[in-house]
């Protein structure tokens, strides 16, 4: 596989997947606000949406949170197959840049469900507020961005992910 | 198939030194570890500089060719044979003509006065520690007496080699180069082709075709100015005034004797004379620089190895008046009759060299003791790390091998005086104290705009290598050896790095 094939099928599996972990946390969302949803707002007293609603209101959260992650993750992509270079011989270590945008991908998933919620007044569907953004740092930045680009960083900066050499072998 | 190169005199040692990288870039046309290439060097000079030089290149070539890079490459298919000492002073330390002769015997007699008459009394005594002076005459009265003495030598060394080789493999090549105008290779060429034709154990076998010699003849293709003082100092010494004289007399020598024992002859030379920067009689202050014409010997060698029969007279011309370039090179027939590009080869094998100067060598100590992050260099943790050791002889030996093949190189490029020499582009390289720097941003141009591979790609090639995801049951068992596979250790590294480095 030359090197143009292989960024085309880096840049696939980003969003491929991305997509799984959207829809893995779309199911695992619908779960969590099966056993919570209920209890939890007639605890507390407030007017949530009917459920299938709900599930309305969540799907478009995930979606826009899984563009927001998959871009993230394609420019790590990008960064590794065609913008990073270092002619000098004193390496190749990009680890700060894996690093930085993972943290602003964390810094999203923790901010980026409260913020969906207030500009679109949907305040029911956060009723179990601290299990979502919870739930976005797990899927989309440990699963989805530290995973995915272990898949899907070029062959020149396999191990700045951490733990990457865990998955692969040069012999 | 053995092939044997005996070096004689200073410029023979700068073939030697050409051919020595054409056979580490697998450019000798033998079948993978089939054949084998025994040096030797005849030089009455040992503390020559071109000859330390060249044993220096040998002796790190001779450590680490042993590395395991497997099968399929080209790259160090060729063993070298390098026998101890590897090479041979005809003329012991401090000693004169009188005394290799034992005139004070013959002083009396009439072939005594014969004797005198043919040398001068300055010629008899002046010591030959520092070659022959550029008098032919007196070389070969001494190696004529001294090859069939020196029993133990490694000239004799060479010749039970060769025997032993003819009587296993069926057939055995004996190549020898110097120049014809100088001192040692005037005398050593016609003499020793000679004394090898007839020598009782191989005469046999040259009637039978079943060893065949040929000959790179150097004619002159440099000269050097002594200043009046360094004339008075030296005595005797070779002038470059009479290189021209020199050439006439011994290529009519030459004519005259159908060959003087040479199958095939290659005779190589430069229009221009390149001046020498430094006068020097000999010893360690005769260190040229490689020229172009050496590479052109060696490679004449390469083409007598192939095989081919010296009933044809082959004239290599240039393309282009001023410049010096691959299209002046023949192909390389190898032993299944395929043809290679020199080009090819070379090309890949010196950017081999110069990806390991740059992307490896100069971060190994700060990766070996951790103030490198490793991951930072897909390729050690891929191929190094607790795999090979960075201070092992093999790697030391081979990096000190690359150094000087780039300041080889250098030399070469830089060897055409006012015409210029367009094999590697030398942007791509200077050096400095005999320490190689690359310039990476010019990389990519080291083929004149042919393979543009920079050093990007070589870094992304080298980390691909036969990469794969690892299997859970490798994950949890730990690695799975290929069976299949013969390069191990460093010369795994190696044979990667030098697949990386193909143009295409």
């Amino acid at each position: 596989m030359d090197s143009k094939t292989e960024t085309f099928v880096h840049l696939g599996m980003a969003i491929v997947i991305m997509l799984v972990i959207s829809v893995a946390a779309y199911f695992a969302g619908c779960k969590m606000a099966e056993m919570f949803i209920l209890t939890d707002a007639q605890a507390l007293g407030i007017k949530i949406p009917a459920r299938p609603d709900w599930e309305v209101q969540y799907r478009y959260l995930v979606l826009n949170m899984g563009i927001i992650a998959g871009i993230i993750l394609i420019i790590w992509t990008i960064l590794t197959h065609c913008v990073l270079r270092t002619s000098d011989s004193a390496g190749i270590s990009k680890r700060w840049i894996w690093a930085l945008l993972g943290i602003i991908l964390a810094v999203i998933c923790v901010f980026f469900p409260g913020i969906y919620v207030e500009a679109n007044h949907l305040s029911g569907l956060l009723v179990i507020d601290n299990s979502i953004p919870l739930l976005f740092l797990v899927c989309y930045c440990l699963a989805g961005y530290w995973g995915g680009s272990i898949f899907v960083t070029s062959e020149t900066y396999k191990y700045t992910p951490l733990f990457a050499g865990f998955f692969h072998t040069g012999d | 198939m053995g092939y044997y190169f005996i070096s004689v005199g200073g410029s023979g040692a700068r073939v030697l030194e050409s051919l020595t990288h054409l056979c580490v870039a697998g450019l000798m046309p033998n079948q993978e570890k089939e054949g084998h290439l025994y040096v030797m060097s005849i030089d009455p000079d040992t503390g020559n500089g071109n000859l330390t030089r060249t044993g220096t290149l040998l002796n790190c070539l001779n450590k680490f060719q042993d590395v395991q890079v497997g099968k399929g490459t080209p790259l160090l298919k060729t063993p070298l044979r390098l026998p101890k000492p590897f090479f041979w002073s005809p003329a012991k330390l401090d000693t004169n003509l009188d005394r290799v002769i034992s005139y004070q015997h013959y002083s009396e007699q009439p072939i005594g006065k014969l004797y005198e008459s043919l040398y001068t009394k300055k010629e008899r005594q002046t010591i030959l520690n520092e070659g022959f002076r550029g008098r032919p005459s007196i070389g070969a009265a001494v190696m004529g007496l001294k090859a069939k003495a020196d029993v133990e030598s490694a000239f004799h060394n060479l010749i039970d080699a060769v025997k032993s080789d003819v009587q296993t493999n069926g057939s055995a090549q004996i190549f020898l180069a110097g120049s014809v105008f100088g001192g040692t290779g005037a005398a050593g060429l016609p003499t020793i082709a000679r004394i090898l034709r007839e020598n009782r154990e191989l005469k046999q076998h040259c009637q039978e075709g079943k060893i065949r010699i040929g000959g790179a003849l150097l004619l002159p293709y440099f000269s050097f100015a002594p200043t009046a003082q360094q004339k008075k100092e030296s005595g005797l010494f070779a002038s470059s005034d009479n290189f021209l004289t020199n050439t006439k007399a011994a290529l009519r020598y030459y004519s005259d004797t159908g060959g003087s024992g040479y199958d095939s002859m290659y005779f190589v030379g430069d229009e221009t004379m390149l001046p020498m920067p430094v006068f020097s009689v000999g010893a360690a202050n005769q260190r040229n620089d490689a020229h172009i014409v050496d590479f052109f010997a060696a490679m004449a060698a390469v083409h007598f190895y192939c095989g081919n029969e010296g009933k044809h007279c082959y004239y290599i011309s240039r393309e282009k008046d001023r410049v010096f370039q691959w299209q002046d090179l023949p192909d390389v027939t190898m032993y299944d009759d395929t043809k290679v590009s020199v080009r090819e080869y070379f090309v890949q094998f010196t950017r081999f060299i110069l990806a390991y100067l740059h992307i490896v060598k100069p971060v190994l100590p700060n990766l070996a003791n951790g103030k490198e992050p490793a991951h930072a260099h897909p390729w050690y943790k891929d191929y190094w790390k607790d795999k090979i050791d960075v201070n092992a002889s093999d790697v030391r030996n081979f990096e000190q091998y690359a150094e000087q093949f780039v300041v080889w190189l250098d030399q070469v490029e830089h060897s055409a005086g006012a015409r210029s020499v367009e094999l590697i582009n030398p942007k791509v390289f200077s050096t400095k104290n005999n320490q190689a720097k690359i310039m990476p941003d010019f990389f990519s141009t080291m083929d004149y705009g042919n393979g543009k591979v920079n050093i990007n790609e070589v870094r992304a090639r080298l980390a691909r290598g036969k990469r794969r995801k690892r299997s859970i049951t490798e994950m949890i068992f730990g690695s799975k050896k290929d069976t299949e596979s013969t390069e191990e250790g460093f010369g795994l590294f190696l044979r990667r790095l030098y697949d990386s480095c193909a143009s295409n």
